[in-house]
């Protein structure tokens, strides 16, 4: 059974964000398509609770480099990946778990954990790397600086971001990207060969039929039908929501509302542009809170319809596969389906509704409120199934894999 | 099931025929069966009810105005409706406030009447007299409506007490104590130094119990809330849960009918329950007949009592319910279309219709009673509450410089008639303490009809500065006496004063001050105004009570079309 090491710059044990939850799916990918997997995440110990740590996660503790990472948030991981490099102790255990676990590849999730994998390398070994990008980290940056977040050591940060990213695609034995449209700008600037890797959703094999029915439940019981969103507090996500509905939430009817699940409802819910419309966006909203895996399916897939207000910021889109993997009609900004190109492709006006302005927008959310609008095709969920990635994955891996031992041969 | 039907029981005589009504007496009647060709109309008449007898200012004015017209509309069936609180639904009137809502529109100037029959005790002023009659007979009508409307006004005071932030409680609170218990220079040192403890103690006191309130209040709402989410979620997940039936009317709400109008002209943020109206008129196939007056809250979100979102709400709803809005100018109207209806892609039937002149409409019934303490004063008005929108602190930079250039005598008094509203702190400072201004300046609350025709007829020129209005019927109602009026530039008071008068931006100090005095000093330019002014023709009397009749019969028309 082939062996592979997963490095990611988080712990993997309870996904919670996009970065999580691709990496988690890339590690059950493999596991379907009969590897051995061995998750190592490699991060700072205030960023995430202890009981989400896992066996073999080497974790850093520094309060002065906490302060740095939270001085500039931008560069957090930057600032943790360089910490750890330098950190012989760190170093020299990542090196002895490679040793240990003897793995035939080395899968890392983000260029971040490059710099301390590059220190604890052997001099000569015949582990293959594979870079799974989830962003161009470097150019996602910039637009989070007109959120405030720049600081004097912005440019260079960012400059020493793109040339690590470069330098890892040029180095890895095989590169993965999340997008399709990342994948070839990664192609252009290493001049190498990319491979595209959707993001999928463990939702795409769910049926509604098996879902618990308490959502419908509760809109029936409210005599309202719901828009579902789920997101989390990322300030993309808080910021997608009031750009795409500034004027607040009265194009709705009284018996119309928006659902909000994860971190997101609170952070909109608080923000002073929620409350300029107070009356009328309390009217239109359910603030839904945490949504339990097992829910998941069950609030997006009994929603009139899922939207997507994304227009900035970067992240692995996981929302948008599991809006696409709940077979609701999708209602998503241009930049929410950006890198979802040969999957929304065939599915856009049939399932997949993309609006880039407020009017537009609400026009889409209204007419499948009051009209319908067709959802999902199960070919357009297959495709960000999980399966459909091991596949994918199995394909290129093993491909590495041979080529390996006919360079050994 | 008790409620009032005017149109079979009235005797209007000129409704129709452009004057104002004439007196009408009344009896309660049997439930509404609408004549042949007409339908059954709902007046909410909560706002006329709770403002009582007293003079009507704004929207109440207006209300009682298209009450008292529509009545007289044979092809409809007019009845009348309270907004109950207690059960968060409209409901039928009862004995005493039908005889209440009858004084109010029907009897209001009766006194006056009776009064004018009598001799003048000052021949030389024409139609006036010094008795207020008026006032008397308010006092009458007031003892004997007392009882529970009052505590229903603490309980709606209560209410929105709880609802408000401790700020904008903090607010409210601190200017109320310092309007009750204001510190002057003349007074003593003691009791500067008392009133000031006093109004601390009192302070820290209300916000304590405004503490509790909004807790008890908010713990009420989670309580109910838990509740209803504890109900739904514990019902079988596997069994979808039957779908909710539309909520049960609550006892003692009004059963309206399958397509019965309801006209809703009053200010109903502050009460109305929109879940049941959205129920009315979605479950119960009411038609929803509304009015806008303006939406200055969302141009200017600084200048309202309450958060802006209070208002926005209202209009919201409205644009999503409404059959017809009724606005009270184009400008009203396109602002509408601006700030509601494009940003949330309403588009209700809209039209818009001016406002009648009120008083000079009915001048001869309602006489003139002199201002005694005006009496041979020159003088110019301002009629409006006192509230930061209608920029009264420009008026007393600009009395205040005119009384650094001009002589004492020439110099009029300005007038400032209304009561006292929000966000005033710097009109107070400006007002209190300006001693050398106290000669020339009057702030005048509570003034009847009567004595404002007074002052309209014998102002040297009014002036209307406000930095945003929905009409600005003070500038018109001043141009129907033949009075002219500086008007701030927004367009509703162009649209008012039929673009006639001068106007100015209302931060242009400068250039009022230069019309001031100009109107002031120089005989020839207010003659000269006056004669413009003279130009003026005003809105026919039931222009806006026929264009709210008109969207009756329309939807009428339209519904008999869709049957």
């Amino acid at each position: 059974m082939p062996n592979c090491l997963l490095l990611t710059p988080f712990p993997l044990a309870k996904p919670k964000h996009g970065g999580q939850v691709r990496a988690a799916s890339m590690m059950a990918a493999m596991r379907m398509a009969g590897w051995h997997v061995d998750g190592v995440g490699l991060f700072l110990s205030t960023f995430y609770p202890p009981e989400e740590w896992g066996p073999l996660d080497i974790v850093l503790e520094s309060p002065e480099l906490h302060a740095k990472a939270l001085a500039d948030a931008a560069f957090a991981d930057v600032h943790v990946a360089r910490a750890a490099a330098r950190d012989t102790a760190v170093v020299d255990t990542l090196r002895s778990l490679i040793c240990r676990l003897a793995p035939d590849v080395i899968h890392v999730e983000h260029p971040w954990p490059w710099l301390p994998l590059r220190e604890a390398l052997p001099s000569s070994h015949k582990i293959r790397l594979v870079y799974s990008s989830q962003n161009i980290e470097w150019s996602a940056r910039r637009p989070l600086f007109r959120l405030g977040m720049k600081t004097a050591t912005s440019e260079e940060m960012l400059a020493a971001t793109r040339l690590l990213e470069e330098e890892f695609a040029r180095t890895a034995d095989l590169v993965l990207s999340i997008s399709d449209i990342e994948a070839a700008e990664i192609e252009r600037t290493t001049e190498r060969s990319v491979v595209y890797l959707a993001p999928v959703s463990d939702l795409a094999s769910r049926d509604r039929q098996d879902s618990p029915l308490r959502f419908i439940g509760d809109a029936r019981t409210a005599a309202c039908r719901y828009v579902a969103l789920m997101a989390s507090d990322w300030l993309p996500n808080v910021e997608g929501f009031f750009s795409t509905f500034p004027d607040g939430l009265g194009f709705l009817a009284q018996d119309e509302q928006i659902w909000l699940a994860g971190t997101l409802g609170a952070a909109v819910r608080d923000d002073p542009r929620f409350q300029t419309f107070l009356g009328i966006n309390k009217s239109r909203t359910r603030i839904v809170g945490f949504v339990e895996d097992g829910e998941k399916f069950d609030f997006l897939s009994s929603a009139e319809c899922v939207i997507v207000p994304v227009t900035f910021g970067a992240g692995a889109k996981m929302k948008t596969a599991d809006a696409i993997a709940s077979g609701r009609p999708v209602i998503a900004t241009e930049h929410a389906v950006e890198g979802y190109g040969p999957i929304v492709q065939g599915a856009l006006g049939k399932g997949v509704y993309v609006a880039d302005t407020p009017r537009a927008f609400r026009r889409l959310v209204r007419q499948a409120l009051r009209d319908g609008l067709p959802g999902c095709a199960p070919e357009v969920r297959a495709q960000v199934s999980l399966e459909t990635l091991s596949k994918n994955w199995a394909h290129h891996a093993n491909h590495l894999l041979d080529r390996t031992q006919s360079t050994a041969h | 099931m008790t409620f009032i039907s005017y149109a079979q029981n009235l005797e209007l005589a000129s409704a129709r025929t452009g004057g104002a009504p004439a007196i009408a007496t009344l009896a309660p009647t049997a439930p509404c069966v609408p004549p042949p060709d007409s339908c059954c109309v709902y007046f909410d008449a909560s706002l006329i009810l709770h403002f009582g007898c007293n003079p009507p200012t704004g929207i109440v004015r207006v209300e009682q105005y298209v009450a008292q017209i529509l009545a007289g509309v044979a092809s409809i069936s007019l009845s009348f409706l309270l907004f109950d609180q207690s059960i968060k639904a409209y409901r039928a009137l009862r004995p005493d406030e039908r005889a209440r809502l009858n004084d109010i529109l029907f009897h209001r100037y009766e006194a006056r009447k009776a009064a004018k029959n009598s001799p003048s005790e000052h021949p030389h002023i024409i139609k006036a007299s010094p008795v207020d009659a008026e006032k008397l007979r308010i006092v009458e009508v007031r003892a004997a409506a007392r009882g529970k409307p009052a505590r229903r006004n603490i309980f709606l005071k209560l209410l929105t007490t709880a609802r408000i932030t401790r700020e904008v409680f903090a607010a409210v609170l601190s200017e109320r104590l310092t309007r009750l218990l204001p510190v002057r220079q003349e007074h003593s040192l003691m009791r500067r130094v008392a009133t000031r403890i006093l109004r601390r103690s009192l302070f820290a006191t209300g916000r304590g119990g405004h503490f509790i309130l909004s807790r008890l209040a908010s713990s009420t709402r989670t309580l109910f809330n838990l509740a209803r989410v504890d109900a739904a979620t514990h019902a079988p997940r596997t069994v979808l849960p039957r779908p909710t039936r539309p909520e049960a009317k609550p006892i003692g709400a009004f059963p309206f009918a399958q397509g019965d109008v309801l006209i809703t002209m009053a200010n109903t943020w502050d009460y109305m329950d929109y879940g049941y109206l959205t129920r009315i008129v979605r479950r119960d196939g009411v038609r929803l007949i509304s009015v806008i007056y303006d939406v200055i809250a969302m141009e200017m979100p600084f200048t309202t009592p309450v958060p802006v979102h209070v208002y926005h709400r209202h209009w919201v709803e409205l644009g999503h319910l409404a059959t017809h809005l009724v606005a009270i100018s184009r400008h009203s109207l396109q602002s509408y279309q601006h700030f509601i209806g494009e940003p949330n892609d309403l588009a209700p039937s809209m039209s818009y219709s001016y406002l009648p002149n009120f008083l000079y409409e009915r001048r001869h019934e309602i006489g003139e009673t002199i201002v005694p303490s005006l009496l041979d004063r020159r003088f110019v008005v301002f009629c409006s509450t006192i509230e930061a929108r209608k920029n009264h602190q420009l008026l007393l930079h600009l009395w205040e410089r005119l009384r650094q250039e001009i002589d004492s005598a020439t110099l009029p008094i300005l007038v400032l008639v209304g009561s006292w509203g929000w966000g005033v702190e710097n009109v107070r400072l400006l007002s209190d303490r300006n001693w050398r201004l106290r000669d020339h300046l009057r702030i005048l609350d509570g003034l009847s009809d009567a004595q404002l025709i007074w002052l309209y007829r014998n102002a040297c020129f009014t002036v209307f500065p406000s930095h945003s209005e929905g009409f600005g019927l003070a500038a018109a109602e001043s141009l129907s006496f033949g009075t002219p009026v500086v008007v701030a530039n927004c367009p509703a008071l162009i649209e008012a004063t039929e673009g006639l008068m001068p106007a100015y931006d209302p931060l242009d100090l400068p250039n009022w001050l230069a019309e001031m005095r100009r109107l002031i000093v120089d005989s020839s330019s207010l003659t000269s105004l006056r004669r413009k002014a003279a130009q003026y023709k005003g809105a026919h009397y039931t222009d806006f009570a026929y264009a709210v009749r008109d969207a009756i019969l329309a939807s009428n028309q339209h519904r008999k079309a869709s049957a």
